[in-house]
């Protein structure tokens, strides 16, 4: 049952990092990911700068590196064309342990590679420093349209749910000798799905009713969450992410 | 002034069904009632149309009066609803329907906050309702992280702390262990609001409630104190209600 304490991106600790007010982290690394992606490909310092930034950020925080290196396979799928630019594009060609190699394919694949690892860096930071609930809070004081928070704030309610009903309805299966081992033995599974489906669909019914029933018009009241909303010097203190940044863009960026 | 005043309410579902047949039924205020009926009589209709979630605004099919507390319910008046559902608190059956934040205290500040109450003002009242059923050591914990009994306390809780005129619990007692089951009741007990509860399970309407109606196909067929009503096993049995086996209630006390 512990598993619902926490969602499985956040890494739980006591930091300034996990401090700041979820609208603040939101902000920053956007501002940090738009900066990073208006950095010319060949500035290398720049880069060094940024990989710093988030060495320190990462730090401040005590997320584990192992961890970040592990979450971070998730780019590789999407990064996996930015490895074969070189081969692919036409141009001026160079010689590296033996292949030939497009000069402009390598810094294509390179700015791909180098943006959208430090892009899912930042992305990481922010998940594990801020509970998932947090930064739905966050974007509502963005002020993103009601619609998306209000989906993803079910979402998230309604994956535990669901998870909870799938694993009540697997044990049941199983303790009436359903063993599936093969593809074509999930019979039982792919019926559960139908079943899962409705009764999610239901009580997801009864979820609202009940909400309504307590006054719900559409937005969670902002006085359940009054104590972390961001201050002043909260602000101040996430700006220095992207400010740091900006000054990295500007010295060596640009030269 | 009456409690709850129901005047032959009326109500089809979209589909064509119709599930209450004209329903009458008035509640002084103090007064707890169980509300008795077999599965599909109507009951859980009913109780949505007590605070006005039921019918939806131009429904066809529709038709009659809910007023509580000398206010009418009226499905197309926000502002009216708003008070309706401070007045008018009830606690579902599934207490996982209505646990949906990560703590107890959260969980049991929506309504207030939903009201306006914010700061210390919000904060005492969920230390009050938390206190009131004796969970206060628990608002910090995650809902389902409690036994079913605890969290169906929270779920009373959450409804408390709007301040509730009318208290409708539906099938409180349902899946609880007899110790949970008489804990539950005697937070029931001690709470000075009207209740209407909503039941099958007979011998707890009849430790909780004065006064019994029994609700069958979408009509009030039986009103009665709970003791006479549970001793006529004949109008018990034509709507396919029993006491547990075993047990009777002497007709006289």
């Amino acid at each position: 049952m512990g598993a619902g304490h926490a969602h499985a991106m956040y890494v739980h600790q006591h930091s300034p990092v996990h401090h700041l007010a979820p609208e603040v982290k939101i902000v920053a690394a956007l501002a940090f990911t738009g900066i990073v992606v208006a950095t010319p490909r060949e500035s290398l310092t720049a880069f060094g700068a940024y990989a710093l930034i988030i060495a320190v950020l990462a730090l401040a925080a005590k997320i584990p590196p192992l961890w970040l290196a592990k979450r971070g396979l998730i780019e590789f799928p999407f990064v996996a064309t930015a490895l074969l630019l070189p081969f692919l594009t036409s141009g001026p060609r160079t010689d590296f342990l033996g292949m030939s190699l497009a000069v402009d394919g390598i810094w294509a694949g390179w700015n791909i590679l180098v943006k959208g690892t430090l892009g899912v860096l930042i992305a990481l930071i922010l998940a594990a420093t801020t509970p998932a609930r947090d930064l739905l809070l966050g974007l509502d004081r963005l002020r993103t349209p009601q619609a998306i928070t209000q989906i993803a704030l079910f979402m998230l309610r309604y994956l535990e749910v669901l998870a909870d009903e799938a694993r009540r309805m697997r044990v049941a299966r199983l303790s009436r000798l359903d063993d599936p081992r093969f593809l074509w033995q999930i019979k039982g599974f792919a019926a559960g799905l139908g079943a899962l489906f409705l009764r999610a669909f239901e009580r997801g019914e009864r979820v609202f009713l009940a909400m309504r029933s307590r006054g719900y018009t559409g937005r969670l009241p902002a006085a359940l969450h009054a104590g972390s909303v961001a201050t002043a010097r909260q602000w101040a203190g996430g700006a220095i992410v992207p400010i740091a940044a900006l000054f990295a863009l500007i010295l060596m960026g640009y030269q | 002034m009456k409690a709850l005043e129901i005047d032959e309410v009326k109500y089809s579902y979209p589909d064509g069904h119709q599930a209450l047949h004209g329903v009458s039924l008035t509640i002084d205020p103090g007064e707890r009632v169980a509300l008795l009926g077999p599965n599909g009589a109507g009951k859980t209709t009913l109780v949505l149309h007590l605070n006005g979630i039921l019918p939806s605004a131009r429904t066809p099919g529709s038709s009659g009066t809910v007023t509580v507390g000398g206010q009418r319910v009226d499905p197309s008046d926000r502002a009216g609803l708003r008070e309706i559902r401070r007045r008018v608190g009830i606690v579902f059956q599934d207490p996982d329907d209505q646990l949906f934040l990560p703590t107890v205290a959260e969980d049991v500040a929506f309504g207030p906050a939903n009201l306006g109450l914010r700061g210390d003002e919000l904060t005492a009242r969920v230390d009050d309702a938390l206190s009131w059923v004796d969970m206060l050591e628990h608002r910090d914990r995650a809902p389902h992280h409690l036994s079913l009994g605890q969290r169906r306390r929270v779920a009373v809780a959450t409804v408390l702390a709007m301040r509730p005129e009318l208290l409708v619990l539906d099938e409180p007692s349902s899946n609880l262990d007899p110790q949970a089951r008489r804990e539950l009741a005697e937070i029931l007990q001690s709470l000075p609001v009207t209740m209407l509860m909503v039941t099958h399970d007979l011998p707890y309407a009849l430790q909780l409630c004065e006064r019994s109606v029994i609700i069958d196909d979408g009509r009030i067929v039986a009103d009665a104190p709970t003791r006479e009503l549970l001793a006529d096993h004949e109008t018990l049995a034509r709507h396919r209600l029993e006491l547990p086996f075993g047990f009777a209630v002497p007709a006289a006390v």
